[in-house]
C-alpha cells in the first residue's frame, strides 16, 4: 500500500512536470535560436558595409547597415516602398530640369544655323554652309561633352562602389557560410569572388569602358564632317563591346552556377556524417551537442541571408540613380533628335542618335556588374545545408 | 591609348579644317585623298606598332 502511495505521488508530482518541461523546451528552443543570432550579430563587423551606405542617397531613407539587417532577421522588415518611388520620382524630374536647358539650347542652335543656311545667297554658297554646320556641330558637341562629364564620373562612381561593396560584402557572407558547415562551398566561392573583383573589375574598367569612350568620340568624330566617315569603325567598336560583355558573362554565370550547385550537396553529406557521428560516438551528451550544433547552423543561415538581402538592398539603392541619369539624358537625346529632324538637316539629328545608341553602353556595364553581384549573393543564400 | 585618340581627333580635325576652307578645285581631291591615307594610318597605328617591334614575336615565343 505505501509502495503504491509512493508510485502515485510519484506519478502525481512527475507528470505535470513533465509537461511544463515540454512547454519550457519549445518555447526556449526559440529563445535559444534568438539569443543565439544576437550573439553572433554582436561578433560580425558591419562597419565597411556602414562605411559604403552611408554614401548611398537612398539608404539614409531606409535607416543604417545594421538596422536593415536586424529588421530583416525580426521579420519587422518594411521596404517603406512609397517613400523610396517618391524619392526616384523626384531624382527623375530633378535631372530632367537640370538637362532640359541645354536640350532647348541644342535645338535653337540646330533651327538657327538651318536659317542662315537658307537665307544666305551668293556665289560660294556650298563652302558657306559647310562652314555654317561645322560651327553649329561644334556648338552641340562642346553641350553634350559638358553634360557628358557627369555621365562619366556618375558611372564610375557607381561602378567603383559596387566593387567596393563586393569586396565587403562577400567576407561576411563566407564566414556565416563557415559557421553553417559549408566548407566546401565556401572553398568554392572564395574563386567565385577574386574572380568577381580582380578579373570582372579589370574587364569593366580596362577594356569596356575604354570601349565605351572610344566610341564616343568616335561618334563625335565621324559626325563632324560628311567627308571623313568612321560608322564602320563606330561599329566594330560595338560588336567588340558586346562580344566581350557576353563572353565575360556567360562564363561567369555558367562557372558559378555549375559549381555552386554541386558545392551544396558535399556539404549536406558531410554535415550529416558529422551530425550522425556527434549523436552517436559521443557519449550521454552527444545528442545535445548536436542540437546546439543545429541552433549554431539556423541562426548563421538566417543572419546570412538576412545580410544577403540587405546587400542586395544595398546595391539597388546604389544603381537606381546612375541608370536612371544614364537613360533620362538618353531618351532626352533621342527626343532631340526626333524634334530636329523635320528641320530639314538630319546631320546633327543623326548626331544626336548615334550619341545616344553610344549610351547604353555605360548602362550595360552597371546591369552586368550588378547581376553578377545578384547572381553570387543569390546563389550563397541558396546553399543551405539541409537539416 | 590615350594618344592614340587624341592623334585620330588631332587628324580628322585637321582634315574637316582644311575641307571646310580650302576652295574647291582639282587639288582638293588630292587633299582629301592624302588625308584619307593618313587617317588609315593612324589608325592603324598601334598594330603597325606591334608588328614592328619584338612585342609580337616575344609574345608569341611565350605563349609557345
Amino acid at each position: 500500500m505505501k509502495k503504491i502511495i509512493l508510485l502515485l505521488l510519484i506519478i502525481f508530482l512527475a507528470v505535470p512536470q513533465f509537461g511544463i518541461v515540454f512547454a519550457d523546451e519549445t518555447n526556449s528552443s526559440e529563445v535559444e535560436l534568438e539569443e543565439e543570432v544576437e550573439k553572433t550579430l554582436e561578433d560580425i563587423d558591419f562597419r565597411d558595409m556602414e562605411n559604403i551606405s552611408s554614401d548611398s542617397d537612398l539608404l539614409d531613407i531606409m535607416g543604417s547597415f545594421q538596422e536593415v539587417v536586424d529588421d530583416l532577421i525580426s521579420g519587422k522588415y518594411s521596404d517603406n516602398s512609397s517613400s523610396i518611388i517618391g524619392e526616384i520620382v523626384n531624382k527623375v524630374f530633378s535631372q530632367i530640369s537640370s538637362l532640359i536647358p541645354v536640350v532647348l539650347m541644342i535645338i535653337a542652335v540646330a533651327i538657327l544655323g538651318n536659317l542662315m543656311r537658307s537665307f544666305q545667297t551668293g556665289n560660294n554658297s556650298k563652302e558657306v554652309s559647310d562652314l555654317i554646320h561645322f560651327v553649329c556641330v561644334a556648338v552641340v558637341i562642346v553641350l553634350i561633352v559638358s553634360l557628358f562629364k557627369n555621365v562619366y564620373s556618375i558611372t564610375t562612381n557607381c561602378v567603383e562602389n559596387i566593387s567596393n561593396q563586393i569586396t565587403a560584402i562577400f567576407p561576411i557572407l563566407l564566414t556565416l557560410m563557415t559557421a553553417m558547415g559549408s566548407t566546401v562551398s565556401v572553398g568554392i566561392y572564395q574563386p567565385v569572388v577574386a574572380i568577381l573583383t580582380n578579373v570582372i573589375g579589370f574587364v569593366l574598367t580596362k577594356i569596356l569602358y575604354p570601349i565605351f569612350l572610344m566610341s564616343f568620340v568616335f561618334v563625335i568624330v565621324g559626325n563632324l564632317s560628311e567627308k571623313v566617315k568612321l560608322n564602320k569603325f563606330t561599329s566594330f567598336l560595338g560588336s567588340l563591346f558586346k562580344w566581350v560583355v557576353g563572353f565575360t558573362f556567360t562564363l561567369f554565370a555558367g562557372f558559378l552556377a555549375v559549381r555552386g550547385i554541386s558545392a551544396g550537396k558535399y556539404d549536406t553529406i558531410s554535415l550529416k556524417a558529422t551530425r550522425f557521428a556527434m549523436k552517436s560516438y559521443v557519449p550521454l551528451i552527444g545528442g545535445y551537442l548536436s542540437d546546439g550544433l543545429d541552433y549554431v547552423m539556423l541562426s548563421s543561415a538566417l543572419i546570412k541571408n538576412a545580410v544577403g538581402v540587405a546587400g542586395l538592398i544595398l546595391m539597388f539603392s546604389t544603381v537606381i540613380v546612375p541608370i536612371i541619369y544614364v537613360v533620362v539624358f538618353k531618351l532626352l537625346l533621342q527626343m532631340t533628335a526626333g524634334v530636329l529632324e523635320p528641320i530639314g538637316d538630319s546631320r546633327i539629328s543623326k548626331l544626336l542618335e548615334d550619341i545616344s545608341k553610344v549610351l547604353v553602353y555605360p548602362i550595360v556595364i552597371i546591369l552586368a556588374l550588378a547581376f553578377m553581384y545578384l547572381l553570387s549573393v543569390g546563389l550563397i543564400m541558396c546553399t543551405f545545408v539541409g537539416v | 591609348m590615350t594618344s592614340w585618340l587624341l592623334s585620330i581627333v588631332g587628324v580628322v580635325f585637321l582634315g574637316v579644317m582644311i575641307d571646310v576652307i580650302a576652295p574647291s578645285g582639282k587639288t582638293n581631291s588630292i587633299i582629301k585623298t592624302m588625308f584619307a591615307i593618313m587617317l588609315i594610318y593612324v589608325v592603324l597605328s598601334p598594330i603597325i606598332k606591334l608588328i614592328g617591334s619584338d612585342e609580337l614575336s616575344d609574345w608569341i615565343d611565350l605563349g609557345l
